[in-house]
């Protein structure tokens, strides 16, 4: 797994900086990447980034971290429980919040239902990219990174690692909805 | 083994569910015809992986008003939370064939991102565009007006959500095509408005169409608990019994319109 970073690394390196961030980084996939570099890499991967992803978050060994509707990851109770949960907790936003638009929280749910590799998305609600306030991504990140009740989905009866993505409906710097 | 061979025969059967283009339409030689023909190569590699994403951008560059090419790029990102992405892709794709991919566009702004103003608009204009008829959403299960209708009640407007129901189910009635969850969703709308006694009929009536679901004792216990009856308990457990046994609205990517969950069943037992 490892050296399948180093050599996408080394790769985006090569073939220019903004690439080599984009890969870095772990934003979303980068279909231009030639694929001798790149055969395992799939949209939407996050690759590790030891400025803000934990280098002793667990992973099965293969290496394949799966999507979360390819065997059922979903949380105690099921996503009308999770949608609950993450409602209850972001009653009250933080003071100065603003902007309207959908917040994505996309993360693994490793194979002991912990999670890890943050990453959000913001758009304003044409779809556009837009940055929301600081204090409002770092509360819902927060809430994201407080949920401890994940079940990871299995293959003949073997927990695996997967993404999962929680997408929240913001209005006027307050949570009106949480997609999922 | 038996199960790996079931699979394998079951995958083989459904392999033509893939929206698969007749090339031949094409003239031999041409842009069309070529990029088609490598479409069809791009729709054998797995979903997502980087080497169908970059078929689909040759196919692109062969003939750049392919759209299938771009509908298809795009569904990965979509399932995979980059809306971003997902809207440039199928923008294109619904530009260059609206009334394909209108619908596509539709389901998924209502089912992923309840973007309930911007489906219930890709609706309207496939209705104008296919004189009414805009077919089914993406799962199969929804006439696309039963979508316009759960669209205008998520909007706040319950009357003309009941309008729209009505109008779709009196015209799918005769031809036995009314959907499978029709009258659940018309009967939580009449809920929601209070008229208990339509609601009820409709749960009775869903129960016609599908016996077994847990969301249509769910509600309907939840009117019976409303009316002060005694048997709302015992419709309750019936909701839980069917639910635990997998009776219930689901999905694999996203929560359903109307859908519960255990712990609400749970919370309704333990406050009786």
């Amino acid at each position: 797994m490892r050296f399948y970073y180093k050599l996408m690394l080394a790769a985006g390196l090569l073939l220019g900086v903004q690439q080599a961030r984009a890969q870095f980084t772990g934003t979303w996939a980068k279909a231009d990447i030639p694929l001798p570099y790149n055969r395992r890499y799939q949209v939407g991967d996050i690759l590790f980034d030891p400025a803000q992803d934990r280098a002793d978050f667990a992973l099965r060994p293969s290496g394949r971290i799966y999507q979360y509707y390819n065997f059922n990851t979903t949380y105690s109770g099921g996503r009308p429980e999770l949608r609950r949960q993450l409602l209850a907790a972001l009653r009250t936003p933080p003071a100065g919040t603003s902007g309207s638009g959908y917040l994505t929280v996309r993360f693994v749910v490793n194979f002991r239902g912990e999670t890890d590799r943050f990453r959000v998305q913001e758009l304003d609600s044409g779809y556009q990219p837009q940055a929301f306030a600081p204090p409002l991504v770092a509360w819902v990140l927060r809430a994201c990174r407080d949920l401890h009740s994940w079940q990871p989905g299995r293959i003949d009866a073997e927990t695996q690692d997967s993404y999962f993505y929680c997408t929240f409906i913001v209005r006027e710097g307050s949570i009106q909805d949480v997609l999922l | 083994m038996i199960r790996y061979a079931l699979v394998l025969l079951l995958s083989l059967l459904f392999r033509p569910v893939a929206a698969q283009p007749n090339c031949l339409i094409y003239q031999a030689g041409s842009p069309e015809r070529a990029a088609c023909e490598l479409y069809l190569q791009a729709l054998e590699l797995p979903q997502g992986s980087i080497q169908s994403q970059v078929y689909f951008d040759r196919v692109i560059a062969l003939c750049p008003t392919f759209a299938a090419a771009y509908h298809e790029k795009s569904v990965p990102f979509l399932k995979r939370g980059d809306f971003l992405t997902w809207k440039k892709l199928i923008d294109e794709a619904v530009r260059l064939q609206p009334d394909r991919y209108l619908a596509d566009r539709g389901w998924c702004r209502f089912k992923f991102l309840r973007d309930y103003r911007g489906a219930l608009a890709d609706i309207t204009r496939l209705q104008q565009l296919t004189r009414n008829q805009p077919g089914q959403s993406g799962d199969g299960n929804y006439d696309l007006r039963i979508l316009a209708a759960l669209c205008q009640r998520e909007l706040g407007d319950l009357r003309a959500a009941l309008t729209t129901f009505d109008a779709c189910i009196a015209d799918n009635k005769p031809l036995d095509r009314v959907g499978l969850y029709d009258y659940l969703h018309r009967g939580v709308t009449k809920l929601r408005l209070h008229d208990y006694a339509g609601a009820l009929a409709d749960f009775k009536l869903q129960r016609t169409v599908n016996g077994k679901l847990a969301e249509t004792d769910y509600y309907t216990a939840l009117i019976l608990r409303q009316q002060h009856q005694p048997d709302a308990s015992a419709r309750m457990q019936i909701a839980r019994q069917l639910w635990q046994q997998g009776y219930r609205l689901n999905d694999p990517y996203m929560s359903m319109p109307d859908e519960i969950s255990l712990p609400d069943i749970d919370r309704f037992l333990q406050q009786q």
